[in-house]
């Protein structure tokens, strides 16, 4: 003989399963898109870096050909790593820096300040596209308003971008344009802070100096920190401007992973090693983030229950 | 709170709108939406590079005219341009929903005959009886491993192009060009401006800043100096060779007389293209930027325009020009399920009098006429003797070299060429190199 309590717990499991089944179903446009286009490529990816595919016939299996030919011939895809390492090493520590500034001068209480935000913001909203095109006027070194600037002042303008040596430079300057999705951050965190903190500061009569590097900083550490993850990952992902801008050039200085990627895929037929590229990248990046999230007590503080500085 | 029936009914029109919602997108994807509304034999073309005037004339003047001729027929078209075609090919191919006709660039056969994209035609063409009407140098963009896969569309041989107002500015004769690779130095050193912090107002010969164009160069001088690179199967290639050798020789020795290190290689931005300003008063015969910019933006210089035959290699060799001819041409999909209908269509964008209208319809805004009858018959040639002359110089060129792998050994080739202009590498080393992967890489490929 069932007992009740057993018929009232069945019917509660049968009602969490038809329940579950219910938010299944209507989650399932988003599983189901997920899986066609994002988890399902993932994997394929992952199957086509130990083929031979070239995308119109079949795969073959190769093994771990792929992986060892871009490891220990391709003289390209190492250059296309120190592009990408260069970029990366140079844009993200003063973007962040960039972005910090401007975000402490946007959090000033001034008459037009919400006029000034919204001018600083547009950039980062702008297509890639457009702003490439409208650097490589802008690089120009003829007839490129920074040349000109820079003539006015008495120093002689570089190639930019076509020069070997400026052309990473460049790309690295043009990138400081479109801080404004990290200076967003940035400002939101810095409102986010106590003003009693500051004013602790003030009663012990500290400078400004005192006040940005005991106090802002730390209390802003967790969104630099997010920033920075981010950073890592957009930094090593950079294509636009080499595909718009350079084409890789001159003498494949600004020839990024990503953009070697496309072109070993694409326009090489050389999906196979291309995939192969694609997951040297996602462990590369693993890599820096799991090294960052490591290394962050040190440095992240965060309020609660974490240590401090 | 709504009662559990409502609930019930509720979960049921969600899930009856989720599945409309998906059968709508499959169905759409699958394309069955037209099949299902229409009886026609649905044809999907997709031509690229084509200039405004250009999809102007194809969407408004020959689609609707082949399918008056053929009401059986609709023409689904799409436009693409030379920056993203080649992405749009490969992913259309493996979805399998490659368009019937594509359009190909010079190079291309090697993708689409030993990838098996695309199907020989001689069949086709030997019925249809109009070969020989069309110039025999554009037929090699198209044929692999003797086999032809496709109709040429546009087509031009780089002659020499000049403008000889600024042949007179700098004290050359206006109505002598280059001949020889010796008059091009000279020519293009006495035409090359810089101000005076070493940037390039004047390119003496632009075409040498751009590395991309270095694997097409080393074919074509190599062909100028009497040589060749690749073996006929296109199994060998030697570059160590006396005139290949020759011809990287001159092609250093050209680029440090005309960018020495540390100067700009490349003009300005400017919004009229060079060749109109006169910013680039030398180059290869490319319609569009010679002819049909001049036309556009500066008619009055026309008068200015000088077409020549392509150079004729060192001085000492004795023989005619030879020019480089770049076809762009259209094939069948091995994927079609209709050949004999896509057929019909590429016969009537290649025939006499749809070249002859284009022609006239876009006035030297693009490469152009492939056929020697409607040279004859084009208006717009014949009020253009420039344009004219870039049509019977044809009879000098040569296809552009095909061969496997061609993505990898053109960014290869180009990359390591730069490396001897900017004397990075030695000549020899340069030529070692491409010797050694060249044969690597065509071994490999012959092998699978």
């Amino acid at each position: 003989m069932i007992s009740k309590r057993a018929i009232r717990e069945r019917k509660k499991s049968k009602l969490k399963i038809k329940r579950a089944l219910e938010g299944y179903l209507f989650a399932s446009p988003w599983i189901i898109g997920f899986i066609v286009f994002t988890g399902g490529p993932i994997v394929a990816s992952l199957v086509f870096s130990f083929c031979r595919y070239d995308v119109v016939t079949p795969a073959e299996w190769v093994g771990i050909s792929n992986y060892k030919y871009m490891l220990t011939e391709d003289y390209l895809f190492w250059k296309s790593l120190y592009n990408t390492g260069y970029y990366a090493l140079f844009s993200i520590p003063l973007r962040i820096i960039a972005a910090l500034v401007i975000a402490l001068l946007l959090n000033q209480k001034l008459m037009g300040i919400r006029w000034f935000r919204t001018m600083y913001y547009v950039p980062a909203v702008t297509s890639g596209v457009a702003v490439s095109l409208l650097w490589i006027w802008l690089f120009d070194p003829g007839l490129g308003l920074i040349n000109i600037v820079l003539g006015k002042i008495g120093i002689r303008g570089p190639l930019w971008l076509q020069s070997e040596v400026w052309s990473k430079p460049a790309l690295i300057l043009m990138s400081l344009w479109g801080v404004g999705t990290i200076w967003v951050i940035y400002l939101a965190g810095l409102q986010g802070i106590d003003k009693q903190l500051y004013e602790a500061v003030d009663i012990d009569r500290g400078n400004w100096w005192q006040k940005f590097w005991h106090i802002t900083l730390p209390m802003l550490s967790p969104a630099i920190f997010f920033t920075l993850i981010i950073g890592i990952i957009r930094s090593f992902q950079v294509f636009t401007q080499a595909y718009v801008m350079t084409q890789g050039g001159p003498k494949n200085s600004t020839l990024f992973y990503v953009y070697y990627l496309y072109l070993r895929g694409f326009r090489m037929l050389k999906m196979g090693s291309a995939s192969s590229m694609a997951w040297i990248l996602f462990i590369l990046i693993l890599v820096f983030t799991l090294i960052q999230f490591k290394f962050a007590s040190k440095w992240v503080y965060y309020e609660i229950g974490s240590k401090s500085r | 709170m709504a009662s559990t029936r409502v609930k019930k009914v509720r979960l049921g029109w969600g899930f009856v709108l989720v599945f409309v919602f998906f059968t709508a997108m499959v169905l759409s994807v699958l394309g069955l939406s037209d099949v299902c509304l229409s009886k026609k034999v649905i044809i999907k073309c997709w031509l690229t590079g084509l200039r405004p005037e250009g999809v102007k004339f194809f969407t408004k003047k020959i689609y609707p005219a082949f399918e008056e001729k053929y009401p059986d027929i609709k023409v689904e078209w799409t436009m693409l341009t030379w920056r993203n075609w080649i992405e749009k090919l490969l992913t259309s191919y493996a979805a399998g929903l490659h368009p019937d006709i594509s359009m190909r660039g010079a190079e291309d056969i090697c993708d689409v005959a030993g990838k098996r994209m695309g199907i020989p035609i001689d069949d086709y063409l030997a019925e249809w009886g109009q070969k020989d009407d069309f110039y025999q140098a554009v037929w090699g963009s198209m044929t692999w491993q003797d086999k032809i896969y496709g109709l040429p569309t546009s087509t031009y041989s780089r002659c020499i192009v000049w403008r000889k107002d600024i042949f007179a500015e700098v004290g050359l004769d206006p109505e002598k060009p280059p001949e020889f690779w010796g008059d091009l130095t000279f020519m293009a050193r006495k035409l090359n401006k810089r101000d005076a912090a070493g940037r390039l107002l004047r390119a003496g010969w632009v075409v040498l800043g751009k590395p991309f164009e270095y694997y097409k160069l080393i074919f074509l001088y190599t062909w100028q100096a009497g040589g060749e690179i690749l073996s006929k199967d296109l199994k060998k290639a030697t570059f160590n060779n006396p005139a290949t050798i020759e011809a990287l020789e001159f092609m250093v020795s050209l680029y440090e007389n005309l960018f020495p290190p540390g100067m700009a290689t490349a003009l300005p931005e400017s919004p009229i293209p060079h060749f109109a300003t006169g910013m680039e008063p030398l180059g290869w015969g490319i319609p569009t930027r010679h002819i049909g910019n001049v036309l556009k933006y500066v008619p009055e210089r026309m008068k200015d325009v000088g077409v020549a035959p392509p150079l004729r290699g060192p001085a000492r060799k004795e023989g005619p020009s030879i020019g480089q001819v770049f076809t762009s041409w259209i094939h069948l999909s091995s994927q079609s399920k209709h050949p004999d209908e896509a057929w019909e269509l590429m016969k009537f964008i290649t025939s006499p009098e749809a070249e002859v209208a284009w022609d006239n319809a876009i006035r030297g805004a693009g490469y152009r006429i492939c056929r020697k009858s409607a040279t004859v018959e084009s208006e717009f040639l014949k009020e253009c003797p420039q344009a004219m002359k870039m049509r019977e110089y044809m009879k000098y060129g040569r296809a552009m070299a095909i061969f496997p792998e061609t993505g990898l050994l053109r960014k290869l080739t180009s990359d390591v060429i730069e490396k001897a202009m900017t004397k990075e590498w030695t000549i020899t080393k340069t030529i070692d190199y491409l010797d050694r992967e060249w044969n690597k890489i065509l071994t490999a490929f012959w092998k699978e």
